[in-house]
């Protein structure tokens, strides 16, 4: 009878296809949870280092350690979500969403995603698993926030003073180790179209607000003697108003008294600097050594140079960041992350970021032989400069708020030509303004 | 020449240099990001700067080409343009047409309140939107960027295609309805035919649109896989190592190809339909 029902009434193509998605829909339940039972775990690694970008050495190095991983790690795969901002991220953590399960954030940003309770604090899992807490360049303690350590360190950076050697050597000038030198040494550089030094007081290629100025001038400037920004909340600056004003002050006399900076540098950020140096219309500037290959390999070449970035004092402390890596509360595989983020910061898989440049924040890198073979003289070099003059501090938790205050202030000092004390009072006025709005 | 001929001309020339200056506004801009494009990465940023490249090189538009993830996310910014339009559409054109010839109680107050939803910011609704998309866990997903983006279109489209079919006398309607046609029948069959140019207008509008929303895309699907062309244009900016000025300007030139070929394509349509209400009876 069924054969003969099914010869008459052979079936349509609309049912034979409904069947069939039927099917998958009843299989592929059964086929993700095969998966899942297996003990294969797709974790999501959100960085700014984008896996195609054929053009970053860290990219691919970050590539080589992600399969190392997957390799030693077989039930774990990685799946890279490019975040050039932190911003999704951040959104991420603010929203409680499951991924993505393992973030890099800046130190300056820590604080402001530990606040936010979505992260997993792993004082117990570095016990556990007996992290070393001395195998660093500055030790782990010093990246701790709140109440812990809500990341592990992957690198470290310190501003540094990138310049142009034929400019200095046509001008009859060295590397200035003071910002008295700075002030001299500058005002001879700026002619003929070049800047002498440059100060960024603009927003461009940040991610809000003046974070040139605030990271690679201000942070150190501010706290080169005291050793303290911001307080443990990041919300209360601990500097003074006469520490802010003699800040201001040097401000104002490089792009004034000093003749060291032009006004048109009033709206530059880290893309005018960045291309400035490159193109050998900026002589010198205070700037993130992670952009020196880009400069070079960009138009700069073996003109390019650096030297230890100028202070109060010729060997005064500078403020220290970098990256660190942290796991999602709200992540559905945090052993797996776990797993991920020790790895990424160990010394084997460090070596490996070495050869991408990152000046990488496990100390054995340098000194052991096996370990450091893929790390230059220049890194080397950099490495001994975070730990004879870098510091870590506290940074806000409105950080693009403070750095955009920060930035109008010192742009309305010098174009009005108005008093640093001033601009203290501006600046520290919209900044309590934003706190009092975010509390 | 004729005296009136110099006269007519003397006439004209300060409307001529005012249009050439225009132009020159306009499109200096356009000639500078072109002349980058095939330039080396040094000569982009070499001072003084010149218009003319030398070496002259497509390495750019070689990069561009050859980027591994260019290919997907054309072929997502096609997806989420087209497919926001049609669905914008399949909407729109029932609600524009009942609209135009039904007459209702709450009618106007209906009408207005479908405006001013397109008067609310998008960046307005992108926290509640990222919550509820989360929560269901609808995040990356292509279909709902298409919901997303034509739920924007749909109001406007609701609105031309109201305006559009007005111009129709409704007479059409009435014999077809006297012939036994129905609804859909007379909608699809004899007012869709006789709106076609604003049709074409509210698709080149809407795809002009969707194609360059960035926020959409970036906010609720972050995955590398499933951006789009602005996207990855935005992430240029945000380059680790620095803006590649000769990259940047040949990417932003191919991903405006497809929208100004669309709009050549379909720019005798699109200039009738924007102009097809303008004459009544």
């Amino acid at each position: 009878m069924p054969t003969r029902i099914l010869a008459t009434h052979p079936p349509s193509l609309r049912s034979v296809m409904l069947s069939a998605l039927a099917a998958l829909l009843a299989i592929a339940p059964l086929a993700s949870s095969a998966w899942a039972q297996s003990g294969n775990v797709e974790i999501t690694f959100a960085t700014f280092l984008d896996p195609n970008n054929k053009n970053e050495p860290r990219a691919a190095a970050q590539s080589k350690m992600i399969e190392a991983f997957e390799k030693a790690h077989p039930n774990i795969k990685v799946k890279v979500q490019v975040d050039p901002t932190q911003q999704p991220s951040m959104r991420a953590l603010r929203s409680k969403t499951s991924s993505p399960d393992v973030m890099r954030f800046t130190n300056f940003t820590m604080l402001e995603a530990a606040k936010t309770g979505s992260l997993v604090k792993l004082d117990d899992l570095i016990k556990r698993d007996k992290v070393s807490e001395t195998d660093w360049l500055l030790p782990l303690s010093t990246g701790k926030v709140l109440d812990g350590y809500y990341g592990l360190q992957q690198d470290f950076r310190i501003p540094v003073l990138l310049y142009r050697k034929s400019l200095l050597q046509k001008a009859g000038v060295t590397p200035p180790k003071t910002w008295d030198e700075v002030c001299a040494a500058g005002g001879k550089l700026n002619k003929d179209n070049v800047v002498g030094y440059a100060v960024p007081l603009g927003s461009g290629g940040g991610i809000g607000g003046a974070q040139p100025l605030a990271e690679n001038f201000f942070s150190s400037m501010i706290s080169e003697e005291s050793g303290t920004y911001f307080d443990a909340e990041g919300k209360k600056p601990t500097w003074s108003k006469q520490d802010f004003v003699r800040f201001a002050q040097t401000i104002k006399d490089l792009y004034g008294k000093c003749q060291a900076v032009p006004q048109t540098n009033l709206q530059a950020g880290y893309t005018e600097v960045h291309d400035g140096l490159r193109a050998g219309t900026v002589a010198m500037s205070t700037f993130g050594l992670f952009r020196y290959r880009a400069i070079e390999s960009g138009g700069a070449g073996d003109d390019l140079a650096w030297a230890p970035p100028p202070a109060y004092k010729p060997d005064g402390k500078n403020v220290v960041y970098g990256f660190q890596l942290t796991i999602n509360a709200n992540s559905q595989f945090k052993e797996q992350a776990w797993q991920f983020v020790k790895f990424m910061t160990s010394p084997e898989a460090q070596a490996i970021a070495a050869e991408g440049g990152e000046v990488v924040a496990r100390a054995s890198v340098y000194t052991n032989p096996e370990l450091s073979k893929g790390v230059t003289d220049r890194q080397k070099a950099w490495a001994q400069l975070v730990k004879d003059r870098g510091q870590f501090v506290n940074y806000s938790i409105l950080s693009v708020n403070f750095h955009q205050a920060l930035g109008d202030a010192m742009q309305r000092m010098v174009l009005s030509n108005s008093t640093p004390e001033a601009a203290y009072d501006e600046m520290t006025a919209r900044y309590n303004e934003a706190v009092r709005k975010a509390e | 020449m004729t005296i009136a001929a110099q006269q007519s001309m003397r006439m004209r020339l300060p409307a001529w240099l005012s249009a050439a200056a225009f132009v020159l506004f306009v499109a200096g801009p356009l000639v500078w990001a072109l002349s980058t494009s095939l330039k080396t990465e040094v000569k982009a940023v070499a001072f003084p700067p010149v218009i003319l490249p030398d070496p002259l090189t497509f390495q750019a538009y070689i990069d561009v080409f050859t980027h591994k993830t260019f290919a997907i996310e054309l072929f997502n910014s096609v997806l989420y343009a087209t497919g926001s339009v049609v669905v914008a559409l399949l909407v729109g054109l029932p609600a524009g047409y009942a609209a135009a010839r039904f007459h209702f109680r709450g009618k106007n107050f209906l009408m207005l309140t479908i405006l001013a939803t397109s008067m609310v910011p998008g960046v307005a609704l992108l926290v509640p939107t990222y919550y509820l998309l989360d929560s269901l866990g609808l995040l990356n997903n292509e279909f709902v960027i298409i919901v997303i983006s034509a739920a924007r279109l749909a109001p406007q489209t609701v609105w031309f295609v109201q305006n559009f079919v007005a111009t129709v006398p409704v007479e059409i309607d009435e014999a077809a309805l006297v012939d036994g046609a129905t609804r859909p029948q007379i909608l699809v069959r004899l007012i869709l035919p006789l709106i076609r140019p604003g049709i074409a207008a509210i698709a080149v509008l809407g795809m002009i649109t969707t194609w360059n929303d960035y926020i959409t895309v970036a906010v609720f699907a972050p995955d590398t896989l499933k951006r789009t062309l602005q996207v990855a244009l935005v992430n240029q900016v945000f380059d680790a190592v620095g803006i590649s000025w000769s990259y940047t300007m040949a990417f932003s030139i191919v991903a405006s190809i497809p929208v100004v070929l669309i709009f050549l394509f379909a720019q005798k349509w699109f200039v009738a339909g924007l102009t097809a209400g303008t004459v009544k009876g």
